[in-house]
């Protein structure tokens, strides 16, 4: 058994929300096409006073608190995020600064659309497993930004997930790991640019599908495993609609997609999107079982893990808040003015 | 030590002064102040002003005010103690001329606040709290004192109408001051239907933004009496200055104001005097709640009856205990570096009896307290006529 | 007026991580001291992240760093272990404060020094 993997997780989710009638109301959309065809219920917003580095920071402690360590053993921070708040200057520093992390350790942040997550995820478990650090975190957070009036803002959310990496005392081994890019320009958006750009249909089959699908089938395939050999799988859930047909084209049952498939009621948090689906399979996941999760970036990639859950997760989910509940309870509503000026959405005097 | 009489009081009307810059003002109150003692010449001056640099964009105040005053090249200093920088500029003129080291004093304040944003002025205000742990956080002094009055109210059962009956009288007062920023009446029902501020706190329940001046003239008794006869004696026969933690957050019990307490004993031992004795008082009222929990560490009140005696008259002009029949630093505005001097303005006329349609019987003996910040210092001055 | 990096970057282990300090009484400081009342020595001490409302105001009309959290309750909140802090209290209604409630330490970020300054961030609370 694989002695490297995931030693604590934790989850944040902001209390704010508004509803897709909301949104759709404000632009004279049908609230209903949301809600019904992409499978998009309401969005987490996150406060004023947070961005991706509070929601990760917030992660991080839970994380920690899970693993049972302090902050200062942590040799490697990385931060996943298409939002960090600043153009320059290090997400990283700041993070690890609040956790008491430093001086001695390694910080980076990524950019990979909704795949930056995963990506310091794979990287912090990289560096683990050729023992240069002893433990290390991987974050994937977002103040996700959509258009006013585009359909990326009924999905456009808030959230953080963060894992701590270790070798031994597991609660979940990393089995294998496989990733699978190509260069296809289904989304991005240009520097100094407020609002990311989509091509519409073309973000599904040649980029979302084609990656998602690659990937999952490339690992399952180098891990020699099918479908039935997992408990749960995670996709990443750009949509209610996109992780449920993947999942049915490779064979996974709805209920294995379930656990992990918070979208209609949380929205696409970009970077934390799969992080946290395997958050809350973590929450509920017993020793023993499997998780398959996939993630996509825009641009485009997937990264693929495999865990096998260990003894030790029982002992930990109570530690820190658990990821339904924080989706599901102490909810605050916004109407769309209040929204806009929380997004910073309204033209306003310096 | 020679006793220090008060000779001469100067100030201005107060309000929003969009024609008078910060010379200006001070320079018409120093002058008035000089008129009124008939001195020509002054040996040294202290001037308060909390931020000269924030709200006016001026320091060096010192130089700025002796040269504006004609008096160079006399000596001169600015003092801050935040809102009660008037009040050590009272008290270091009085140790200047109690000391013998001179015999003419003027000892003042100003404080130009209009020229700024109203959310500017809240920003200056603030960093009379501790700037990085309490004014980093989002609190505003109206918040401070919110918070005051919440603890108070929740431990001795203080009440919102209490505390609005505090503005009601003080305006009364003030309606009567013709250098108020504000000399009209208001109703309880007005105060308590004014506007938000800081909860529990409204508009009606804060001093005002002013612009201001005040100045007062000391000199030895003994000079006093041979050569500035004009007005009855007055004099300072007690001063009391101590300070307290500079976050409310610090301090052990946040419903009562440690500072005022010990700069009141100490006011009151020098003078020989206590709370009894004392006919009249102008104390600091920069929110309603601050004259109720001030008038209890001053000892006119027992701890949480401060409330009570508001409701029952004894603080108004007709009561056992008049305070702030000047109109206070809510209806006669609170130019927060001039405040000080101002109550000693006021303390004075009524000694004098030149109080005016305010004026109350025969007054002997006022008190006069002034406080920085959330109660981080406190100046308490004894006066009385001779 | 704005916050520049000095000023902000040595504040940052008491207001990212709580760093206080402990006399041998027992006292907490916070921010540590260069010099205890006393003479009393003090070791480095990190103040826990729950506590509760010792007293709160809610601001309406605050410095204009502010203004766009308007209005918000800010309190003192004594910390479990000892320590007080003055801290806004978030993620509720601020008619919902209550003087005891029991409060846990978030991070947060206070203030954004326009558009081109420093983020600066810090502690608040939120209900637990």
């Amino acid at each position: 058994m694989p002695d490297v993997g995931i030693v604590g997780y934790g989850a944040y989710i902001p209390r704010y929300r508004i509803k897709a009638e909301s949104i759709a109301a404000t632009w004279g959309a049908d609230a209903e096409n949301y809600k019904r065809g992409l499978q998009l219920r309401e969005k987490s917003v996150p406060a004023l006073d947070q961005d991706t580095i509070t929601l990760s920071v917030e992660a991080a402690k839970y994380a920690l608190k899970r693993a049972g360590i302090d902050g200062s053993r942590i040799g490697a921070a990385y931060v996943g995020s298409e939002s960090h708040p600043y153009a320059v200057k290090p997400t990283g520093t700041i993070l690890a600064e609040a956790i008491g992390a430093t001086p001695e350790c390694h910080t980076a942040d990524y950019e990979f659309a909704c795949k930056a997550g995963t990506e310091a995820m794979y990287n912090v478990y990289s560096q683990v497993k050729a023992g240069l650090i002893e433990y290390g975190l991987g974050i994937g957070g977002d103040t996700s930004q959509g258009a006013p009036g585009d359909a990326l803002e009924y999905s456009a959310s808030a959230g953080a997930a963060a894992f701590v990496f270790g070798r031994g005392n597991l609660i979940a081994s990393v089995d294998e790991t496989y990733a699978f890019m190509t260069d296809t320009p289904d989304f991005w958006r240009r520097e100094h640019e407020h609002y990311p750009q989509h091509a519409g249909r073309f973000t599904g089959e040649p980029a979302y599908f084609k990656h998602t699908l690659g990937a999952a089938n490339g690992i399952m395939k180098k891990a020699g495993m099918t479908a039935d050999d997992f408990d749960y799988v995670v996709f990443h859930q750009p949509n209610g609609k996109f992780p449920m047909a993947a999942g049915k084209r490779l064979g996974f049952p709805r209920e294995k997609i379930e656990t992990g498939w918070l979208v209609p009621w949380l929205g696409n948090t970009y970077s934390g999107a799969s992080p946290l689906g395997l958050t809350a399979v973590l929450d509920v996941a017993r020793p023993g079982e499997t998780i398959l999760m996939v993630s996509f970036g825009s641009g485009a990639g997937s990264d693929g893990f495999i865990f096998t859950v260990q003894d030790r997760i029982l002992e930990v989910q109570e530690l820190a808040p658990r990821t339904r509940p924080q989706l599901d309870e102490n909810k605050i509503y916004l109407d769309y003015g209040r929204y806009a000026k929380f997004r910073g959405k309204i033209l306003r005097n310096k | 030590m020679r006793e220090v009489a008060v000779i001469g009081v100067g100030i201005h009307k107060w309000g929003e002064l969009w024609d008078m810059s910060i010379r200006d003002m001070f320079v018409t109150a120093a002058r008035n102040a000089m008129d009124d003692a008939g001195v020509d010449h002054i040996d040294s001056m202290y001037i308060g002003c909390m931020s000269g640099g924030l709200f006016a964009a001026q320091e060096h105040l010192a130089s700025v005010m002796a040269d504006y005053l004609g008096v160079t090249p006399a000596a001169a200093a600015r003092v801050e103690t935040a809102c009660a920088s008037a009040g050590l500029a009272v008290r270091l003129g009085w140790m200047e001329v109690m000391s013998g080291l001179s015999d003419i004093v003027l000892v003042g304040g100003v404080e130009k606040m209009t020229d700024i944003t109203g959310e500017e002025a809240t920003f200056a205000l603030s960093t009379a709290a501790d700037t990085e742990y309490e004014g980093y956080n989002g609190i505003t002094f109206p918040g401070l004192y919110a918070m005051m009055a919440r603890a108070h109210m929740e431990k001795y059962g203080t009440t919102l109408e209490q505390l609005s009956q505090v503005a009601v009288k003080n305006h009364a007062n003030g309606a009567l001051n013709p250098e108020a920023q504000y000399p009209f009446p208001v109703t309880l029902e007005t105060v308590m239907n004014s506007t938000m501020v800081a909860e529990p706190l409204r508009l009606l329940h804060c001093s005002p933004i002013t612009d201001g001046a005040a100045a007062v003239i000391l000199c030895p008794l003994k000079l006093a009496r041979e050569k500035f006869k004009d007005h009855p004696l007055v004099v300072i026969t007690g001063s009391g200055h101590a300070t307290d933690t500079i976050a409310l957050h610090s301090r052990e019990d946040i419903t009562t104001i440690k500072a005022a307490r010990i700069s009141a004993e100490k006011a009151y031992k020098m003078a020989g005097v206590g709370p009894a004795d004392i006919d009249f008082a102008e104390v600091h009222d920069c929110f309603t709640i601050a004259e109720i929990m001030v008038t209890e560490a001053l000892g006119f009140f027992e701890p949480g009856k401060g409330g009570p005696a508001v409701e029952a008259g004894e603080t108004s002009r007709e009561g056992s205990k008049p305070i702030n029949t000047s109109g206070g630093l809510k209806s006669k505005g609170h130019p927060v570096g001039a405040t000080g001097a101002a109550q000693i303005i006021e303390v004075t006329r009524q000694l004098r009896g030149e109080a005016g349609k305010r004026q109350l019987d025969n007054p002997r003996r006022g008190l006069a307290q002034n406080m920085g910040g959330s109660g981080g210092s406190s100046l308490v001055h004894i006066l009385e006529v001779r | 007026m704005k916050i520049r990096s000095p000023r902000y970057h040595r504040e940052t282990p008491q207001r990212y991580r709580l760093e206080a300090a402990k006399t041998e009484s027992g006292k907490v400081y916070f921010p540590p001291r260069v010099y205890y009342p006393g003479g009393e020595k003090a070791q480095p001490y990190k103040m826990s992240d729950r506590g509760r409302v010792i007293t709160y105001t809610v601001i309406h009309t605050p410095a204009a760093e502010y203004s766009d959290l308007a209005p918000f309750a800010v309190g003192i909140i004594e910390l479990e272990g000892g320590g007080r802090i003055t801290a806004q209290i978030v993620d509720v209604d601020p008619s919902e404060v209550k003087t005891g409630m029991r409060v846990k330490v978030e991070f947060r970020r206070m203030r954004t020094e326009g558009d081109e300054g420093l983020l600066c961030y810090g502690y608040k609370v939120v209900p637990e």
